[in-house]
């Protein structure tokens, strides 16, 4: 309710601040640089479908035109045109280092706030350019305001959303977490749920992967709040790195555990009795007497509360309520 | 429409409407309304609809977006299915160069079981008290619930900049979740009398606020940050039958209330020296949580309840963390980058120190001083690093860099842990059709083994355990990366991992875990015109693991006997799958997309008894999470006219799952008051589901 309360008061600032500035004359239209006609003679698709986007809108008065990013195209046309004839850069151009393309952008964006550890970031070091995620010659798709590349056509199960998902663009580079996306326990990011950028940011940061916080544990509770405790007791390792037991992009068992229990939770606690007593393939379902530390969630179906319980003495200890 | 929903709509073209209405240049946009039928022959359809809300039947399909746009402001409104429980509202708009805002209501029910998958004998399923009588009744006379949250999440952020430096922004959102969620409880304290699948309530509320006030230019930036998130569960306890104790009422605590305040500054400086700019951020959080402890807890037969003498009423959680982050990253010179970095974490524990006086019946046997209270968990970790890249020819750069990380921890076991990590890394782009990128990465991490013998004494085992999140271990890593584009259009793309831990001095856990990885992809085509794209994907992962079990000297050297003895076990999971895509504009107005994804997983364990233990024949474990998925689809778009466009699509699913830890379920394991309970979840998910819609999209 109060974030509803909150939201409409928030609707109710932006009109506030609105409108005395519409009150104003508005602003002249963008003029088109002169260059463009001259550009469109060659290159009519990419200078129509330029202007179509945010850069090129007309009242975006700061947009770039083709020289700002594309370099001196009067040298260009004098030679002749062509591949990086006349010193004209070409952003497909894989001769051309990253930084230097990334340079041009950040000619403009380098105040960006969202740009503030692009130079300590994996990407930057890596030699990713702005310009192999974001497609400047492009529309946004569906429900986004900002165009991604999409190189490849869409493989995925059936999706009940129309909108062009930031996967996407990321798995074209990260196969490895594309294979993992479409594992049969996964994260809703196939479905449109979650983005890559609920987790991560792509234009760098100061954490290991890129993450939007601190340390793991304080990335996965910003959505599992209750986990967050704190507990009367605690896991050690649930406090210390979630991805100790969790591999969040995909897995093959259920909770996107990285090796299922009962051997996950045996990779670390050995005992007279269980845990140590092996759990092998006599104890299923279809045994006479089917072993309650192997079938169902194995040794969560009695330490229910792994990630933390607040029940006093030992039912808290082993946490089992 | 849902009073969010409407609500936000409401809320938005409350703002909307000035901002645009005296300055309209444009506005466009389109609405899709058409229909889905899905047939789904699943006994438990939840696998199918982990994510989606895709029920059997038909159903309309409702979208629409619209983007207005004048010389100054901007304007995004989208929607899609509307009236369903995956609906998406996102309400974008501003003004150039001035300020924008945001408003949003996202909506996910996660189904987890239902009809077979979701049975359960007690009453009262989605409050807080679960009641059943025992004897059981026979399973046919169970009830089936639905077990499944729904997630809303609505929210919105503000941001103002204009030419100024300065900027603020606030955000706010709510994420509201209601459901059932199956937990489980052990019927009695000891082992083996027994578990109980518990249908609890979910009702659980975040709400997250933060406002950030920037200044931001092209020689740097500086931002303060503070944020407030609180949790609400609006069931502090859940109370069930237990049978084990005379059917009597017991309690699960569930997850308690929270908070979390933190504020963080981050800053850089650019254009500094040496090209280079230093990066910082430092932290400050507070989480706190309040509890009031049960005193007294079911603990035997009759029912009889013990104390639990708490040395506190109340548990006041209280964890503080600060951080720092630092780097400083250079270009000295054209060819070479560097930067070193310093991190730093530091959490503080400085919750009530519990201790517990138990009655009978909830010492399990072993509550001695220290085991009845529970350790606070501190914990430091600074980390330093340098990396280093130098582009000796246009064609070839070669990357280094090193780091150290020391680990200062309040646990039983490992209190102090050091990694140092080196890594290597050579891009060649030679050839201007191919370029290769090979990085091998070695760490090692060497921790102190400094048991706190009052704690482990308690399980000597425990002694000879080393758990492998903070054990000694060498890691190895191969990473090769190819791309290769011999003719325009046409581009191959492999990466292969190799990634290997060898926790050398482990005595007991988890010995190796390795990693063999492969991922291959060619795409050809030309988007305007048709694309195709083929992928395969490899995976074997494997884990070796040491154990020892029996109420005999616990230390593994002292060898095997029948009822003492060691063993091993070695866990394999591997998964392939192959992926297939078209797109093919067949002609000026219709457009072909196509898409196929098969792919397995296979599970495995084998056991391996030490020479002289129990010679008991150890089966294998052969069906571990196996899987096998299709996933085929077929649309086509057609534009009937400048305005019309109609979209008819096809869709075939086949999942099939086996586990040993769900074949056969039969909902019930042993018998009396030490019988387990389950409720069916993940036992019947093969699933085999044709999907068939068409939508008509009026654009505007």
């Amino acid at each position: 309710m109060v974030i509803r309360l909150a939201a409409a008061c928030l609707a109710a600032c932006i009109a506030l601040i609105s409108t005395p500035a519409m009150a104003q004359a508005p602003a002249a239209p963008r003029t088109p640089a002169p260059e463009a006609e001259i550009c469109k003679n060659c290159h009519a698709d990419y200078v129509e479908s330029y202007l179509a986007t945010k850069h090129g809108q007309a009242g975006n008065v700061k947009g770039p035109d083709c020289r700002t990013c594309h370099g001196d195209v009067d040298a260009h046309v004098s030679a002749g045109g062509g591949r990086g004839v006349g010193g004209i850069l070409g952003f497909n151009n894989k001769a051309i280092p990253a930084d230097r393309k990334a340079a041009i952008c950040l000619s403009c964006h380098e105040s960006n706030r969202h740009l503030a550890f692009w130079s300590a970031g994996a990407h930057r070091k890596n030699d990713v350019a702005c310009s192999d995620c974001h497609s400047l010659h492009s529309t946004p798709g569906p429900g986004s305001t900002i165009a991604l590349k999409h190189p490849n056509p869409k493989v995925s199960p059936y999706q009940t959303t129309e909108r062009q998902l930031q996967y996407e663009t990321c798995t074209t580079c990260h196969r490895q977490i594309r294979s993992q996306l479409t594992k049969p326990s996964h994260h809703p990011i196939i479905e449109g749920k979650i983005a890559c950028t609920s987790c991560h940011n792509p234009h760098g940061a100061l954490s290991k992967a890129m993450v939007n916080a601190e340390s793991i544990p304080q990335l996965c509770t910003t959505c599992h709040a209750e986990k967050r405790g704190p507990f009367v007791w605690g896991h050690p390792p649930v406090e210390e790195n979630c991805l100790t037991c969790h591999n969040p992009h995909g897995s093959n068992h259920t909770r996107l555990l990285a090796e299922k229990a009962p051997n996950v939770c045996q990779d670390c606690h050995d005992a007279s009795r269980h845990p140590g007593s092996i759990y092998d393939g006599s104890g299923g379902w279809n045994a006479a007497t089917p072993n309650t530390r192997l079938i169902s969630r194995g040794c969560i179906n009695c330490h229910n509360h792994i990630h933390g319980s607040n029940a006093p003495a030992m039912k808290g200890k082993f946490f089992l309520r | 429409m849902k009073r969010t929903l409407l609500s936000v709509l409401v809320a938005s073209a409350f703002c909307a409407a000035p901002a645009l209405a005296q300055d309209v240049t444009e506005f466009s946009g389109s609405i899709s309304i058409g229909g889905r039928y899905v047939d789904n022959d699943a006994k438990d359809p939840s696998k199918f609809n982990e994510y989606r809300d895709l029920g059997d039947g038909s159903a309309g399909i409702l979208n629409f977006e619209l983007r207005g746009r004048s010389t100054e402001n901007y304007l995004n409104m989208y929607g899609e299915n509307l009236g369903r429980e995956d609906s998406y509202l996102d309400f974008k708009g501003g003004r150039y160069n001035t300020f924008k805002y945001r408003l949003y209501n996202d909506n996910l029910r996660h189904n987890f079981g239902s009809g077979p998958g979701a049975l359960s004998p007690f009453s009262g399923i989605g409050g807080g008290t679960l009641t059943a009588p025992f004897p059981l009744p026979a399973v046919g006379s169970w009830s089936s619930f639905d077990h499944s949250y729904r997630r809303s999440d609505t929210g919105g952020m503000f941001e103002w900049q204009a030419t100024s430096p300065w900027y603020f922004r606030v955000d706010a959102n709510e994420v509201r979740r209601e459901g059932i969620n199956v937990i489980a409880g052990a019927n009695g304290t000891s082992p083996g009398n027994g578990f109980t699948d518990l249908p609890a309530p979910i009702e659980w509320t975040t709400r997250n606020y933060s406002a950030e006030v920037g200044y931001s230019t092209r020689r740097g930036h500086i931002a303060v940050n503070l944020s407030h998130s609180t949790f609400e569960n609006d069931n502090d306890v859940l109370r069930w039958s237990n049978r084990f104790f005379s059917n009597g009422l017991d309690t699960t605590v569930l997850p308690p209330d929270n908070e979390l305040t933190r504020i963080a500054i981050n800053g850089n400086l650019r254009q500094l020296p040496g090209n280079s700019t230093l990066a910082a951020r430092i932290t400050h959080s507070i989480q706190k949580s309040d509890t009031n402890i049960q005193t007294t807890m079911l603990a035997a037969a009759g029912p009889s309840f013990s104390a639990t003498n708490p040395s506190s009423p109340t548990f006041q959680g209280d964890i503080k963390r600060s951080s720092l982050g630092v780097s400083y990253a250079s270009q000295p010179m054209q060819a070479v980058d560097t930067k070193l970095y310093f991190n730093w974490l530091k959490e503080d524990n400085d919750s009530t120190q519990m201790s517990f006086a138990p009655g009978a019946g909830l010492t399990g046997g072993t509550c001695t001083a220290a085991s009845c209270a529970p350790e606070l968990f501190h914990y430091e970790k600074q980390q330093w690093g340098a990396e280093g890249g130098w582009r000796m020819t246009r064609a070839n750069k070669l990357s280094g860099g090193l780091e150290w990380t020391n680990i200062d921890r309040e646990r039983a076991d490992f209190k102090k842990s050091e990694e140092s990590r080196v890594f290597a890394e050579w891009k060649n782009s030679s050839l201007e059709s191919l370029t290769g990128r090979l990085k091998y990465q070695y760490l090692q991490r060497r921790s102190d083994f400094d048991p706190n013998i009052a704690i482990l004494s308690q399980n000597p085992m425990d002694l000879y355990v080393r758990r492998f999140d903070a054990a000694n271990v060498d890691q190895s890593m191969v990473k090769l990366v190819l791309d290769f584009t011999p003719v325009p259009l046409l581009d191959f793309g492999l990466e292969a991992i190799y990634k290997r831990n060898d926790y050398k001095d482990t005595i007991l856990g988890r010995t190796e875990d390795q990693r063999n990885e492969l991922y291959g992809s060619i795409a050809y085509g030309d988007p305007k015109n048709w694309r195709v794209m083929l992928f395969g994907d490899i995976e074997f992962v494997k884990f070796d693991s040491a154990h020892r079990v029996g109420t005999g000297n616990p230390d593994p050297s002292s060898g095997s006997n029948a009822t003492t003895y060691n063993w091993t076990s070695r866990n394999e999971d591997n998964s392939w799958q192959v992926g297939l895509g078209a797109d093919w504009a067949v002609l000026t107005r219709l457009t072909l997309k196509a898409s196929l994804i098969y792919a397995e997983t296979d599970g495995h364990t084998d056991f391996s008894v030490a020479p002289g233990g129990d010679p008991t024949l150890r089966l294998p474990i052969t069906a571990s999470d196996d899987t096998t998925r299709v996933a085929f689809n077929l649309k086509g778009v057609y534009e009937l006219t400048r305005n019309w466009e109609v979209t008819a699509g096809y869709a075939y699913e086949k999942y099939r799952y086996s586990d040993i830890a769900y074949d056969g379920t039969r909902y019930v394991a042993g018998a009396g008051t030490t019988s387990s309970i389950v409720t069916g979840q993940f036992s019947f998910q093969n699933y085999e589901a044709n999907i068939a819609y068409l939508v008509g999209k009026y654009r505007f």
